[in-house]
């Protein structure tokens, strides 16, 4: 049985459009006009224990609003929704003490006082026992590296530094599972790299399920085999990374550096040209064709350097979104 | 003890602002001094009406929940709710446990007060309490607090439908400053508005705690009020858990 399923989750919202101006204003005092925004519409899926899940989508897909279904945090419109056993929106202690959602830029700690009095508070709200707290919060301080910092006043430390120590808070009950939602979010790349080793370093560990949803591509790239992509509040793709990748990756570009200046004239007839200045060029050709192209160019030009570069996954899941198709 | 190492924490958080509990403190205490000099000043001032108004300020200050903005303005509107609605713990509770402290460093402010005016102006105040009946006072400080922290609650859950409740707020604050006896004496009321005074909750979260303290009440009236906050408790409860189940539906955490 899949520790976390969904079947036909639907989010509606009402939303009030009011016409600009004064006259607008006036109209909408007697009347209001309201429309149904389906921010999510109709979505299934499944996850299985310790998967570590790729939720991508544009602006207002419809990714928050399903994490926040899925850990109780709204109500949906309709669909069913089981995870380890309970209906999210019962909001079941037992369920709340085995799920932690981590939004970015969203402080939970006390704003004024250490992180370390919050982590206290904490253990008592999830009922930790005392040994089981100081041993996990000793792993997390150390692979989060917060020794010098739980004691500092909340307010005073820098965004990256208060984003680790918000993980460590969201982790201390060691949950089985985990939404994370935009947890690089403002970091910068070396702290998104930290982080990123975290939450592979805790998937492992703990076997917990982690459901993530982050802009930077590399968050995906790097933590997740299984992506599920969503715009418009419905699913586009569910599957494995590589496979989309794969399936998109129709074209390939070439880019050679040649020893001597050369013409144009035959590489046209091998692949689309995408830049030329006589020493450096790049070809765009179809997959299958990529092979006898560079063998062609090895055997015919002296050439310094040649390199095959997929497209970036940026650039496919953007050519996903636009044309909604998978 | 689970539930007092977590008061104990809130302890912790709440002297950090010792300064904005002082300063909430000053607020009440100028505006009943200045209602015993209008008394004084009509002719009608008397050691039981100075009394009354610096009970009513402490009284006040121990009964009266301020809980209200929290939960409508930043907890609801601003989407704040999202931090406690995947915590294993009622936010119902939480709130309480999050108020405890202040009105217990109000308390310490109360007391002082109340010495004051017993060293410097003995005259000014006068508690003919039997303190047998102490005990009976607390228990209906208690119950007067938490029908004030009940009633504001849910008041406040009225934003999960409304988009902006704080002109219903203010309102709703006037009322039970009049109803509560904050401007004068309820025996002072025309006596329809005394009846419906004594129907509705606010005067005993302030008029009759306060009297209480005072010593007007005889042991059989404080039993009559402790009585009648156990029901209006118990009804506002229920309305309190029905607004709730219903309210959280409509929550959106919108931009959070």
């Amino acid at each position: 049985m899949a520790t976390l399923s969904v079947s036909h989750l639907s989010k509606h919202f009402r939303i009030y459009k009011k016409e600009a101006g004064l006259a607008g204003s006036i109209r909408s005092f007697f009347k209001r006009t309201y429309e149904t925004s389906k921010a999510v519409d109709d979505i299934s899926f499944s996850i299985e224990q310790g998967e570590l899940v790729g939720f991508i989508g544009p602006n207002g897909a419809g990714k928050t609003t399903t994490l926040k279904c899925l850990s109780g945090l709204i109500y949906p419109t309709s669909g069913e929704i089981n995870v380890l056993g309970y209906t999210p929106f019962d909001r079941n202690h037992e369920y709340l003490r085995s799920i932690s959602l981590v939004m970015g830029q969203k402080s939970q700690l006390w704003w004024d006082l250490p992180a370390m009095e919050s982590y206290l508070l904490y253990k008592e709200m999830y009922d930790i026992p005392e040994m089981h707290f100081k041993k996990t919060l000793d792993e997390l301080v150390t692979l989060l590296d917060l020794k010098e910092i739980l004691h500092v006043q909340v307010r005073k430390l820098s965004l990256g530094q208060r984003m680790k120590c918000e993980l460590v808070a969201q982790l201390l009950h060691s949950p089985k599972i985990l939404f994370l939602d935009e947890p690089t979010i403002g970091l910068d790349i070396v702290m998104q790299q930290k982080i990123r080793s975290f939450v592979r370093e805790y998937n492992k560990k703990y076997n917990a399920t982690i459901i993530l949803t982050s802009h930077y591509m590399d968050d995906v790239k790097e933590l997740c085999k299984r992506i599920i992509i969503i715009n418009h509040g419905r699913i586009l793709y569910d599957g494995s990374l590589d496979a989309v990748v794969s399936k998109h990756t129709q074209l390939k570009k070439i880019s050679i550096i040649f020893e001597k200046p050369t013409t144009q004239d035959e590489l046209e007839k091998r692949g689309k040209i995408l830049s030329f200045d006589g020493i450096n060029a790049t070809l765009e050709v179809n997959k299958d064709k990529v092979a006898a192209v560079t063998g062609y160019i090895l055997s015919q030009y002296s050439v310094i350097d040649l390199t095959i570069e997929e497209p970036q996954i940026e650039e496919i899941i953007s050519g996903i979104f636009s044309s909604s198709k998978v | 003890m689970r539930w007092i190492r977590m008061l104990s924490l809130y302890f912790e958080r709440t002297f950090e602002y010792r300064l904005r509990s002082l300063l909430w403190l000053m607020l009440p205490m100028i505006n009943n001094m200045t209602l015993i000099l209008f008394w004084t000043g009509a002719g009608m001032g008397s050691s039981a009406l100075s009394t009354y108004y610096i009970l009513m300020t402490i009284g006040g200050l121990l009964t009266t929940s301020h809980v209200e903005y929290e939960v409508s303005e930043i907890d609801i509107k601003q989407g704040q709710l999202v931090n406690y609605l995947t915590k294993p713990i009622s936010y119902y509770w939480m709130n309480l446990l999050n108020e405890i402290p202040y009105r217990v460093l109000q308390m310490i402010y109360a007391t002082t007060i109340i010495g004051f005016f017993l060293l410097f102006f003995p005259r000014a105040l006068s508690i003919t309490l039997n303190m047998l009946y102490f005990p009976l006072v607390i228990l209906i400080f208690t119950l007067g607090y938490l029908l004030s922290f009940t009633f504001k609650m849910s008041l406040s859950y009225l934003a999960f439908w409304f988009k902006d409740i704080h002109g219903l707020m203010e309102l709703v604050t006037i009322v039970i400053i009049i109803m509560s006896g904050g401007i004068m004496p309820l025996p002072w009321y025309p006596q329809t508005l005394q009846t419906i005074s004594n129907i509705l909750p606010f005067a005993y979260s302030g008029y009759y705690p306060v009297v209480s303290l005072q010593g007007v009440l005889s042991l059989n009236q404080m039993i009559t009020v402790i009585t009648v906050q156990g029901i209006w408790l118990s009804i506002l409860l229920l309305i309190h858990n029905a607004l709730w189940s219903r309210g959280v539906k409509e929550f959106t955490a919108v931009g959070q």
